[in-house]
């Protein structure tokens, strides 16, 4: 991964509290939240393309952070580790039905390429238009080229061949570029 | 391709924009930019597109609003119901308050959990898929791929089974029919599997039906 | 009954509706308005409602009878609108228009330019003849025929046969599971097309001036080779790799039981 993940950075302060919250002190949960819920909402908020979405799994995150606490060996940061399961929990979602039925079964505009709701700022950020992406196109181009993911830890993530991951996200820019460019 | 009217391709344009093109033709390609605007402009565009990217800044909410709900959520996990002469109770330890036995029990089941479960990335990638030079790691992570689908299908099929009833006329029979196929299919490649349980083709295959069965299903949600 | 409406509408404007059996015509022009003409059945209901960035339009089954009549309906709409449509029996046939379209059972139509298209149906027919960066179609038992110059495809039929003779196209997924795949046509160069299929065949019908690298491998289906002056590498039992050309473009087809067939057009 190349690109830094906030709150990486991990000091002798981190590393008692992570101890400490892995014994079961939730106070010390408590401290780790502060310190990494911005990164991890980051990116559960680019990988959604929605605050709502962003901040209910931001929860499952963190809820599942604690299970899975004590499993931590401190091989990476704490930081890393939380993104990586960031990023797995948004995938499981990504691929639940649920969403995507939903999402299809809405005969709605904003279930197709919605435009920005308002057209006073006709120029749209690269966040907003990142958030009118397929999951798929958006999942790969914020993972390659938001946070500097390999094509093949993509591929492995996501569950396909690194050449669809390669493909998916050329598709994800073109598509990008023609929403940034209107 | 040293020209303006041999343009480059969509991998090269790509690749040249996000700095990943292969050595042995990076020179060719920056070349041929000095001599087609259209090249050169395009590639422009992809490489301020990836800069901006790169550069994105964290978008930021209230998270401090969510740890009550977080906290209330790990709490009531670490709680167990125990049956009045439930065996469990004469495994109970003194500990602080925190520490019930439910929570040694999610502690316990969590780690076990993650062990069984350790996502992909912990492994190392691999990278082929398409029948030639396929390694036994792409077989795993095609097949955690089937598994997800299979689950998505089975969620997909029992919504189905709760809305049948309100289909139109032609769509359940329609849905049948497909799943009839698609079922078919999958049945063949497990068999296929359970014989050659390494192919890797196999498992791409399998990988391949399920995703339609999942699509097929996905359809029939608009079909009501 | 008669049906005419009119009304201002943004270009960019979304556009939704529902019909259920009939027919359904939309054109896209560069009018910033929509037009609905056409006809209904006596007792059902047009409606068209919402503001100049989004607006909903359809019939309603006023009449009580549970079987509906057909209505025919010709929609004009800003060609840079974005369309949500569905049907249930009724047909539709499109130019010039984007957005996502399903259909149970009726056939979906397409020409012209659009910026991006899905067309959708449980077992009607698509035919898709655009000009577009990006399409996705899905047919269960139907017939899908893919023309025109899409340059991004991802197509898939579950029985039903999928004919391919799209051009320009620079990626391409296309799947069945026992519908017949036909590919005709000279694959783009630098373009890169997957073909899967379990026991459906795939046929894939090229020039002589074909140029890609052509990856073929079932795993109990046959292979036949139609350009015998080419030696392939490896063997029909694990899956040949033929070069023609220059080899600029990929092809990778894979079949579990159905024939893979690449045959030398005249």
């Amino acid at each position: 991964m190349q690109r830094a993940v906030a709150g990486t950075g991990q000091s002798a302060e981190g590393d008692d509290l992570v101890r400490r919250a892995q014994q079961g002190d939730v106070g010390a949960f408590e401290a780790l939240y502060r310190n990494h819920a911005p990164a991890a909402y980051a990116v559960c908020r680019r990988m959604l393309g929605n605050d709502d979405e962003a901040r209910e799994l931001l929860q499952d995150v963190f809820v599942r952070a604690w299970e899975r606490l004590p499993s931590f060996r401190g091989e990476s940061s704490l930081g890393t580790w939380l993104h990586r399961l960031a990023v797995n929990v948004v995938l499981e979602r990504l691929r639940s039905s649920k969403r995507e039925t939903a999402r299809r079964a809405d005969v709605s505009a904003d279930a197709v390429g919605h435009s920005p709701e308002s057209d006073v700022d006709a120029r749209m950020d690269l966040d907003a238009a990142l958030g009118t992406l397929a999951p798929g196109a958006r999942q790969v181009f914020v993972l390659h080229d938001v946070y500097g993911y390999s094509h093949d830890e993509i591929a492995s993530l996501a569950g396909i061949a690194p050449a669809t991951a390669r493909v998916q996200l050329w598709r994800a820019r073109r598509a990008l570029m023609r929403i940034l460019e209107r | 391709m040293n020209d303006s009217t041999t343009h480059l391709t969509e991998e090269e344009r790509q690749t040249l924009a996000d700095g990943t093109i292969a050595a042995d033709r990076e020179a060719a390609a920056r070349a041929h930019l000095l001599v087609c605007a259209e090249c050169a402009d395009d590639v422009a565009r992809l490489e301020q597109l990836t800069m901006r990217a790169r550069h994105l800044e964290d978008p930021t909410s209230d998270l401090a609003e969510l740890w009550p709900g977080i906290r209330s959520r790990i709490e009531n996990a670490k709680l167990v119901t125990l049956a009045p002469d439930s065996p469990a109770r004469r495994w109970r330890r003194p500990r602080p308050m925190l520490m019930t036995a439910g929570l040694i029990a999610v502690l316990v089941l969590a780690v076990w959990l993650g062990a069984r479960t350790r996502s992909a990335p912990d492994r190392a990638p691999s990278a082929q898929g398409g029948g030639t030079g396929d390694t036994s790691r792409s077989v795993v992570f095609v097949s955690d791929s089937v598994r997800a689908y299979e689950e998505e299908a089975k969620i997909l099929l029992d919504r189905l089974e709760l809305t049948r009833s309100g289909l139109e006329p032609g769509a359940a029979a329609a849905i049948d029919k497909d799943l009839a196929v698609i079922d078919s299919a999958i049945a063949e490649l497990q068999t296929a599997i359970a014989r050659d349980p390494r192919n890797p083709a196999l498992q791409q295959l399998l990988a391949t039906s399920y995703r339609e069965k999942v699509e097929v299903l996905k359809r029939v949600s608009n079909a009501g | 009954m008669p049906v005419l409406r009119a009304r201002h509408l943004a270009p960019t404007a979304n556009v939704k509706a529902f019909l259920v059996a009939g027919s359904l015509t939309i054109v896209g022009w560069d009018r910033d308005s929509i037009v609905v003409r056409g006809r209904l059945r006596p007792g059902d209901g047009f409606y068209l409602a919402g503001g100049d960035s989004a607006v909903k339009f359809g019939v309603e089954n006023r009449s009580g009878k549970r079987d509906p009549m057909p209505s025919d309906l010709a929609v004009y709409v800003p060609r840079r609108g974005r369309l949500s449509i569905k049907t249930v029996t009724a047909n539709v046939t499109a130019s010039d228009v984007s957005g996502w379209f399903y259909s149970v059972s009726g056939s979906l139509r397409f020409t012209g330019s659009a910026t991006s298209l899905e067309a959708l149906t449980m077992s009607g027919n698509v035919d898709l003849a655009v000009t577009t960066p990006w399409v996705r179609a899905r047919t269960g038992s139907g017939y899908l025929l893919l023309r025109g110059s899409p340059q991004d495809v991802d197509v898939a039929t579950v029985s039903g046969r999928l004919d391919f003779a799209a051009a320009g196209v620079l990626r391409a997924q296309v799947v069945s599971v026992s519908g017949d795949i036909h590919y005709t046509g000279t694959p783009a160069r630098g373009s890169i097309a997957d073909f899967s299929n379990h026991s459906g065949a795939v046929e894939l019908a090229l020039p002589p001036s074909a140029s890609g690298v052509f990856t073929l491998s079932s795993v109990s289906g046959p292979i036949e080779n139609g350009f015998r002056s080419v030696r392939p590498a490896g063997s029909p039992t694990q899956g040949l790799r033929i070069t023609l050309g220059r080899g600029d473009s990929q092809v990778i087809v894979r079949t579990f039981k159905g024939a893979i067939r690449l045959k030398a057009q005249q």
